[in-house]
């Protein structure tokens, strides 16, 4: 059974295109088949974060003009063969499709991949409106800023109101410390807000800017990083497998918890 | 509206509120309910009448532009936006399986739009069953689709509707949390089972109770009616509104007490929020 996910946020910038990756990848590593679709047209990322840029020859603009076939435009990843990319025109913009086309994009591809994740642009105009047309499923991307959740608010309104009910959230770029002196929201008061069902929590980690300029995904990394394992985790519960939830307390990171913690093969 | 003329108002403050307001502050809080009104986005909405569930349609209204130009005030998605979230909202009043009468009045449709329209209400279990139109090419449309039409003149109708505006309407009864962006329009009372989050709009011209938080804005007694209040388990609203007046919740309570926000008579009539345990004793 095929599943097609739409990761949306509203707010720009909170981590929609990282998490694409990244739950591509990781889903991937799982043995699922995944297509990633970069929906954000005329500001395409998605290949840079995947390190895919030099290879994508086709876009999802040349196979809605018919201009080429579908399997000519879909770039395999050679470090994870399950994972193939769908990349966004970058000549052109939003309104270069239609939501039909998308639809019927989205639609092909589900019948040949166990995942399409479509990584939608920012905002709630047409770009957003294509992005979520073939959808069955939302991850909503938030950050505990105020400015985030709220616009996370209005587009889980917008989803229910495009018949997309699955919503499921990731809380985005958490810094512990912060939440611990009642500077930064913490994972209930965005949830209480929210409340849609929490399938991750990423803290605030140096290496998604490493990561992103290497063109390397974190869960790729021979050694996970904090936030390569909370994805990787991510993943895992969206694949239905049950994961606790971190604890990313300070105590936790040190280097006795992770050397603790690789004891028991789980780095 | 500037926030220099919101009335501060918590429950910590309503004691010595009356002292603080002068009458010439209150002036300028006091802002022309036209204007509140005149903002209004269409909604579409269920009404029943005569044991028929009728579907609204709002008219397709051009607004123009300081610039000259024109845009449609409501389009076609954002009307099956709007047709989606009530039908989840108000399911439990809806029930399913019934049978929809279509009020298109002035709004052309053609047979794609009448599909998705039916679409749409099948999700609920929905029926559409007929459609009434005053337009031509809309019944057309109908009868194409396979659905009983009625096309009918626009005096019959308009009068009917003129009846209808003057009182008010049954309550609004909205299962849902209320979401930013959402706007929430009724006249008559509305219950809210949900919470309304910052940024969600709730109107009415009675009175607006919230089984939950409300945090959005809330305006009870839209057409002028200061008796109206605005009742919540969790009064956090950003701002609060009764006919002519407007208190902004300041630093809310945080004890979650049911609260109740009314127009106090009492000295310069202002917006007062009380514990719903004491109101009914005042």
């Amino acid at each position: 059974m095929s599943r097609t996910i739409v990761v949306t946020s509203g707010k720009g910038g909170v981590g929609k295109t990282t998490s694409t990756a990244n739950l591509g990848m990781a889903l991937a590593r799982l043995g699922r088949k995944v297509v990633l679709v970069d929906a954000d047209f005329g500001l395409r990322n998605l290949d840079l974060l995947l390190g895919l840029e030099n290879r994508v020859v086709y876009t999802a603009l040349e196979v809605i003009a018919r201009e080429c076939k579908l399997d000519q435009a879909l770039v395999k990843d050679k470090r994870q063969p399950n994972l193939s990319l769908l990349a966004a025109p970058q000549t052109r913009n939003k309104t270069a499709i239609t939501a039909a086309h998308m639809k019927a994009l989205v639609e092909v591809l589900s019948r040949h991949f166990d995942y399409v994740l479509v990584d939608c642009p920012a905002g709630i105009e047409t770009g957003f409106q294509n992005a979520i047309a073939g959808a069955k499923e939302a991850i909503i991307v938030t950050t505990p800023e105020i400015s985030a959740v709220r616009d996370a608010d209005r587009v889980i309104g917008l989803l229910e109101a495009n018949r997309i009910k699955d919503i499921k959230l990731i809380l985005n770029r958490l810094r512990p410390a912060m939440v611990k002196n009642n500077d930064m929201m913490s994972v209930e008061d965005v949830l209480e807000i929210l409340s849609v069902k929490l399938i991750g929590v990423i803290p605030e980690d140096e290496q998604v800017i490493v990561s992103t300029n290497k063109g390397e995904p974190l869960v790729l990394a021979e050694k996970l990083s904090l936030a390569g394992e909370a994805y990787d985790n991510t993943a895992k519960r969206l694949d239905g497998i049950e994961v606790e939830f971190m604890d990313f307390t300070a105590a936790n990171n040190s280097i006795f918890a992770r050397f603790g913690r690789w004891l028991r093969g789980n780095p | 509206m500037n926030s220099d003329q919101i009335i501060n108002d918590n429950l910590s403050q309503v004691l010595d509120l009356e002292s603080v307001v002068g009458e010439d502050f209150l002036q300028e809080t006091t802002i022309q309910t036209d204007t509140l009104i005149q903002v209004e986005v269409p909604q579409v909405r269920f009404k029943t009448s005569e044991g028929k569930l009728n579907l609204i349609l709002p008219p397709e209204l051009e607004i123009i532009g300081d610039d000259g130009s024109t845009h449609i005030s409501l389009t076609w998605n954002d009307l099956l936006e709007q047709l989606q979230q009530k039908i989840i909202a108000q399911a439990d009043t809806l029930g399913s399986e019934s049978l929809i009468y279509l009020q298109a009045g002035d709004r052309l449709l053609d047979v794609r739009q009448i599909q998705e329209l039916s679409e749409v209400l099948q999700t609920q279990g929905l029926i559409l069953y007929s459609v009434s139109t005053f337009r031509r090419q809309t019944a057309i449309a109908a009868v194409t689709t396979g659905l009983s039409v009625e096309q009918s003149t626009k005096s019959a109708i308009l009068s009917n509707s003129e009846k209808s505006v003057t009182p008010q309407d049954d309550p609004l009864y909205v299962k849902m949390t209320v979401r930013s962006g959402v706007e929430i329009r009724h006249n008559g009372s509305i219950i809210i089972f949900g919470d309304v989050n910052a940024g969600g709009e709730i109107i009415a011209t009675g009175d607006i109770l919230v089984w939950g938080k409300l945090k959005g804005i809330a305006h009870a007694g839209a057409k002028g009616n200061a008796q109206a209040v605005i009742m919540a388990l969790h009064l956090e609203a950003t701002q609060i509104r009764i006919a002519d007046f407007v208190a902004r919740v300041d630093t809310p309570t945080t004890n979650f007490s049911p609260e109740i926000a009314h127009v106090s008579r009492k000295g310069m009539p202002s917006i007062c929020i009380t514990p719903a345990a004491s109101f009914s004793s005042r």
